[in-house]
């Protein structure tokens, strides 16, 4: 990056620095309630996370399972392994969500 | 008989200790954690405000991200929280996003006029509706500009940029928060700082 684009940048901080430094009294009031509501808040035991997601996969499986117990032998079985992986791995279904948005954003602004 | 009353007492002190001390981490975490947000409260909400232009809004936002990290990720080590803060705060600005996608859908299908709908994807009343004080000063109009070119960005990029330039996070740490590849994260923040140049240029040394 060159040192035009450096002193530019630096500028720009600067600006963003101050300008969040002198937020007018009535939002940073707001923003130390929502702090302290954020703190009061009970906390998720950590335990709680992997068992939520074991009992999600489970709840899957078992459905799943159900489901090809009832199926006529010639329709070919789903792919349920790959639903498990698929709803157990958040990162990736958020990445799947955010695809076809993400292309909506990128069609929104080149119109504008 | 008396060695086995001292060990008993030491056993006794050792459990007490040991039960005593969860409660100090948790307090200890509790002042970490709101050293932390206070920290890092006002740029959220600036990025916040930046992409939504609604003080409400963006107040919302921060606090729901807040709430999200202090009930599920305080237990992380404390170096994680920037990370998780920002990608919260990232996703939850791409909700706010979503949400006035369904609301601008539901808005041109009743609306007859579906160009004017789509022209101003930035409010055109944008005075009128931030909240912040009219720029009296050089310096309140260069961060009024500054405001409204940041606001223009496509959202990625306005994130890579905030994220990078400002945050001053690596582009490995961007493109985590972002969840996109390193390679996209340098095109966004290269893209948004070509285009903050050219529409601050002459109001910007």
């Amino acid at each position: 990056m060159s040192e035009h684009d450096d002193k530019f940048l630096n500028q720009i901080n600067q600006a963003l620095d101050d300008a969040s430094e002198n937020l007018d009294a009535q939002t940073q009031s707001r923003l130390n309630q929502a702090r302290q509501h954020a703190l009061a808040q009970p906390k998720q035991h950590p335990w709680l996370i992997p068992l939520a997601s074991a009992t999600a996969v489970a709840s899957v499986a078992v459905i799943s399972f159900s489901l090809l117990s009832t199926q006529v032998p010639n329709v070919p079985a789903p792919d349920f392994v790959e639903d498990i992986e698929l709803l157990s791995s958040t990162e990736e279904l958020e990445f799947y969500e955010n695809l076809e948005f993400y292309q909506w954003l990128e069609d929104e602004h080149s119109q504008t | 008989m008396g060695n086995s009353i001292r060990l008993s007492a030491l056993d006794i002190w050792t459990y007490n200790e040991h039960r005593d001390s969860p409660a100090k981490d948790l307090a200890l975490d509790q002042r970490n954690l709101d050293q932390f947000l206070k920290g890092v409260e006002k740029r959220a909400y600036r990025m916040a405000y930046i992409a939504t232009q609604q003080q409400a809004d963006a107040l919302d936002i921060v606090q729901d991200t807040m709430i999200r990290l202090a009930r599920s990720y305080a237990n992380k080590p404390s170096e994680q929280w920037p990370a998780l803060f920002f990608r919260i705060l990232h996703n939850r600005i791409l909700d706010w996003h979503r949400q006035r996608k369904r609301e601008r859908s539901w808005l041109n299908w009743f609306s007859h006029d579906n160009d004017d709908e789509r022209e101003t994807s930035v409010d055109p009343d944008f005075a009128d509706h931030s909240t912040e004080p009219s720029a009296q000063h050089q310096g309140q109009r260069a961060i009024q500009s500054l405001d409204k070119a940041l606001h223009e960005l496509p959202p990625r990029q306005q994130q890579a940029f905030l994220l990078r330039s400002w945050e001053g996070l690596s582009v490995a740490e961007t493109a985590k928060i972002m969840g996109c590849s390193q390679g996209s994260v340098k095109t966004h923040f290269s893209r948004a700082t070509q285009s903050l140049r050219e529409k601050l240029e002459g109001q910007w040394p």
